[in-house]
């Protein structure tokens, strides 16, 4: 029986080698991948002659993913997305939107398997399009930029803050800006004769009053960790000097987590924790439940993303209004979060890709950059003549980016860093640890990355 | 002549044995190619250190090394796995087997209607289970703390999936409401099974209740009810869905288990050498339990 | 009494989607527990069209059919062979086919991925049904030649008196007989494939190649702050398979405790 065991096992060997061979064959080279065929079923995709007004053109779907979490900015983009199709005709967009870990994820692994979709408006980054560019999957944009105007139409160094690190060649074109501050209740604070703060200590006592007033001063929702952390990010640019800050995010060596700009923002967070200034169980509400809770008018203020403009606007049933961060550190420069959002790519396995570029020139263009204000959005565009905010809030919204210089989210480049820093703010929430310990704990884990990337 | 035998007649022949491959043949290349092949594949991989574009790096032991001396989230995660194992578990059985054991006794009817309900979250798929028990959760908006508001417990809501005491519990209770059904089923099908007359006899003997139980009805389920242990005790080992939708492994890792953990290393941190080596750990630890489990059941058996 | 009390416990969660499904935003944050005020009916018509329920629906079925399908065949044929054969390295391949009951699709992920990178199969079915089946078979393997090597002698014995040829026997007679252990086989697969989730997650990008708990899981993360469409979608996901289950319950649950019986 042993001999036979030992015949059956050679028996396979020589059978499946084969099959074997081409996996590896497969697998030892870099997963290199081709133009594989748009995906079967609903895509009625052809090879499109690029649309002449003289020939009747062949029915192209072209298809965009777009990573929002707001459902009125998806709808307005579908918007837009339609008129592109109706200016040229037998064009149909197909948009898909993903929320932000979904569309890191699959758009990663898309490309990575040489499908996905035509355009993309992703994350923005090391980790994210500039990985993209550095394994092939999307096409350079520099020269197309100069040719369609890009870099007149919108400002140089905005267009190129996602890809310093390159030093001058463009994969990935954003077209609005946000940042992150504190959204309050307008009606409330005239009620209770309040108004948004120039200086550090006035903001405390404000936060003070209304808690003795009754009123939750802030909602967060920790449970999805990526908004505490935002919380403690946006603290940090108003107490450290923003070249530290700037120095992190790109992993240079001598910035610490246990630097006294990042204890001091989180001792103030964790200040506010202990003082109640925080919606109850704000550890187990999730991103939703946070904008929910303001938006019911359960939370006087939350410290939160512009990008939730599009729906807070429309969800609100009081007035909205918005101010940066004053400076904890009054000798510092005055920054805030304020970057450019996300940014359009074009994958090099499109097969309209000439249809794709047309599409994001569109999506950099003054039509579309009116549609994005009118409807809250902060667009980079530079309009000949500032349109006017349609809200007060998008004003104050607007103000702040002017009055603020650029900021970053300086763990992006750093994923795992970025999940210790979230658990240990969490931890520290929950009083299991002080704020000294909780930056010492993500500095331990800073030190092995910078580590790594010195190798 | 038929390539037919019975056991009792072992004949190793030449040529008939060419259709017993036949038959094995399409079976062993699928589970080959797409079972045997990848697994291979990923013990290579658990030694290399590979971010998935850049040329592998090949590291001997240096994944396993770092995983097991240096690593507290592996260690973390596989606590919780254990964890798992009684909390989602044993928990769930038990009381799956003390209700068939009531539910035994009671007529044909009712007992046909509460089998359906019982069994009815099983075929749900987990990301609806998620849904449900995510918003069941929710401490502003949830049905547990609207209830317990309602019903003047307001003390007791709170933040149940943000504490980090609370998150795995109920994650646990999450995923038993699931499993008790299967419990109840096979159970109840067992129980069925056994002899009214064994109960008789050991009444007449002066058994009570308990008694009964102990001699009468557990040896007679003993095969349903160590298999139902072994499927439930490797699915605490993969849990996966459950916890990838709901907390993602938090808060501060308080619900990560190792089937997640792999996926954070391999498709989040870009350290796919790193997670083919959490993945084959995981995959010994199953290994050995199963073995482990059958020896002793054989065992118990035997006696 | 303590039945009806863990009934409760089960359908209630049930109810609550229900009824989360046909209120409108303002009253599910109101009123999450009760029965809704106004039945906005709406919101399950909504939750299919914008969710693009039916494609999932579809996608799996094109998965699971032929899961289903090549399973049992090729789980028949193969017990066959190890239950009523003897040939060379019998003990060896039983050994080699054991591996996969205890190891877990999950942690081949990764390299499955490559894989079906370079095989050019991702984002199609087979990147999904390939790999189950495969997972699938020991355990099918297992559960027939338990079944068939029990079968009674004097029937197969018969047969081959009769001058029955190997796979004469097999369709005519073993199949037939073992019909049970075979609908348990299927519902067991039916329902595994059906809810997979981490391998169409890794291996399935596009939308119209999703199955219906990708589907699900995806509609969630983009409609997350409208909780009843939200519920809408989920309702209309385990509908489907709970009236299935309702009307077949008999055969699942006769399979699956046959499937523990082994």
């Amino acid at each position: 029986m042993k001999r036979g065991g030992l015949a059956v096992v050679t028996l396979l060997l020589v059978l499946f080698l084969p099959i074997a061979s081409v996996l590896v064959a497969g697998c030892a080279a870099q997963p290199t991948p081709t133009a594989a065929p748009q995906p079967t079923a609903a895509t009625e995709a052809t090879q499109a002659p690029e649309p002449t007004a003289t020939t009747a053109p062949e029915p192209v779907t072209l298809q965009v993913w777009y990573l929002s979490g707001s459902p009125e900015e998806i709808q307005l983009l579908e918007g837009l997305s339609a008129k592109f199709g109706e200016a040229h005709p037998g064009v149909k967009v197909e948009l898909s939107a993903y929320g932000y870990d979904d569309m890191n994820k699959t758009l990663k692994l898309a490309l990575d398997s040489g499908t996905g979709p035509d355009v993309a408006y992703c994350s923005p980054g090391g980790p994210f399009h500039l990985a993209y560019a550095k394994a092939g999957h999307i096409i350079e944009l520099t020269d197309i930029m100069k040719e369609r105007g890009w870099d007149q139409k919108h400002p140089a160094d905005a267009i190129a803050y996602w890809q310093k690190e390159l030093g001058g060649p463009i994969y990935g074109a954003p077209y609005d800006v946000t940042t992150v501050g504190v959204y309050y209740n307008k009606d409330l604070f005239s009620e209770l004769g309040l108004k948004p703060p120039e200086t550090w200590e006035e903001f405390e006592k404000l936060i003070a009053t209304l808690k003795e007033k009754g009123h939750t001063p802030f909602a967060a929702g920790a449970q999805d960790g990526w908004p505490f952390d935002h919380y403690f990010m946006a603290l940090v640019h108003v107490t450290t000097p923003a070249n530290k800050i700037e120095d992190l995010n790109y992993v240079k060596p001598g910035v610490k987590f246990t630097d006294d700009g990042f204890v001091q923002a989180a001792t103030i967070l964790n200040g506010w924790v202990q003082k109640g200034y925080l919606n109850e169980n704000f550890l187990a509400a999730s991103a939703d439940d946070q904008a929910k809770l303001f938006t019911n008018g359960q939370t006087a203020m939350t410290i939160a993303g512009t990008w939730n403009n599009f729906t807070f606007v429309k969800q609100s049933s009081f007035k909205v209004g918005f101010f940066a961060l004053p400076r904890v550190d009054p000798n510092i420069e005055w920054r805030s979060m304020l970057t450019p959002n996300n940014v359009w790519v074009v994958s090099k396995y499109s097969k309209h890709q000439d249809l794709a570029i047309d599409y994001v020139d569109y999506m950099m263009g003054e039509d579309v950059a009116k549609a994005l204000w009118d409807s809250g959005d902060i667009p980079t565009f530079k309009f000949a003549t500032p349109p006017k905010p349609t809200s007060d809030l998008q004003l104050d919204v607007y103000q702040a980016t002017q009055k603020t210089g650029v900021g970053y989210y300086f763990n992006v480049n750093m994923a795992e860093v970025g999940d210790i820093e979230i658990a240990a703010l969490q931890k520290m929430a929950a009083g299991k640890l002080t704020p000294q310990e909780a930056m010492a704990t993500i500095e331990e884990a800073h030190v092995k990355k910078l580590a790594e990337t010195q190798q | 002549m038929s390539a037919i035998v019975r056991s009792e007649e072992v004949r190793a022949r030449g040529p008939e044995n060419v259709s017993a491959y036949l038959y094995i043949a399409p079976a062993l290349a699928l589970y080959s190619v797409f079972f045997l092949w990848p697994l291979a594949q990923l013990i290579y991989l658990s030694m290399v250190r590979w971010d998935g574009m850049a040329p592998k790096v090949f590291m001997g032991l240096q994944n396993y090394r770092e995983l097991l001396a240096s690593d507290p989230r592996f260690w973390l995660s596989l606590q919780h796995n254990l964890q798992w194992l009684v909390g989602a578990v044993s928990v769930p059985t038990g009381i799956g087997l003390f209700l068939a054991v009531f539910l035994a006794r009671s007529p044909l009817y009712g007992r046909l209607a509460f089998r359906t309900i019982f069994f009815l979250p099983q075929v749900l798929s987990s990301v609806v289970v998620a849904i449900i028990w995510r918003w069941i959760y929710s401490p502003d908006f949830g049905a547990l703390n609207a209830i317990l508001r309602q019903v003047g417990l307001a003390s007791l809501a709170r933040g149940w999936l943000g504490e980090e005491s609370l998150a795995l519990p109920a994650l646990f209770i999450a995923s038993s409401w699931v499993l008790y059904g299967f419990c109840m089923v096979v159970f109840l099908a067992a129980l069925q099974g056994i002899d009214e007359a064994y109960y008789d006899a050991a009444k007449v003997d002066g058994a009570n209740a308990l008694q009964q139980f102990w001699y009468v009805t557990l040896p007679a389920i003993r095969g349903p009810l160590s298999t139902v242990i072994l499927l439930s005790a490797i699915g605490a080992f993969q849990v996966f869905d459950l916890v990838f939708i709901i907390t993602r492994g938090g808060p501060a890792w308080a619900t990560m288990v190792l089937s997640v953990y792999m996926y954070d290393n391999a498709f989040r941190y870009n350290k796919l050498g790193y997670g083919s080596a959490v993945a084959i750990v995981l995959g010994v630890l199953i290994l050995l339990f199963s073995i482990v489990f059958l020896r002793v059941r054989e065992r118990l058996e035997a006696a | 009494m303590l039945a009806g009390a863990f009934s409760l416990f089960v359908l209630i969660p049930f109810a609550w989607v229900i009824f989360g499904a046909l209120k409108s935003r303002v009253e599910i944050a109101r009123n999450p527990l009760g029965i809704p005020a106004e039945w906005h009916w709406e919101n399950l018509v909504q939750a299919w069209v914008v969710g693009h329920f039916s494609r999932y629906f579809m996608n799996s079925v094109y998965v699971v059919a032929p899961t289903v399908l090549m399973i049992l065949v090729f789980s028949t044929l193969a017990a066959y062979a190890f239950s009523l054969m003897e040939f060379p390295g019998k003990t060896v391949l039983s050994i080699i086919f054991l591996f996969g009951l205890a190891i877990p699709l999950d942690i081949l992920i990764i390299p499955l991925f490559y894989d079906l990178l370079a095989l050019k199969l991702l984002n199609t079915h087979w990147a999904v049904i390939l790999p189950q089946v495969s997972i699938c078979l020991p355990f099918g393997i297992l559960l027939l030649r338990s079944f068939m090597a029990d079968l009674p002698g004097e029937i197969l014995d018969a047969a081959r008196i009769d001058g029955c040829s190997a796979a004469e026997l097999l369709y005519h007679i073993v199949v037939p007989l073992c019909r049970p252990v075979l609908t348990s086989l299927l519902v067991f697969t039916f329902m595994w494939t059906w809810n997979q989730f981490l391998l169409p997650v890794v291996v399935i990008q596009i939308d119209p190649m999703r199955t219906l708990p990708i589907g699900l899981n995806y509609f969630q993360g983009r409609y997350i702050t409208n909780l009843p469409l939200l519920m809408a979608g989920a309702t209309i996901s385990f509908l489907p398979v709970v009236a299935i289950y309702i009307v077949f319950q008999r055969q699942f649950i006769t399979g699956i405790v046959a499937g523990a019986f082994r």
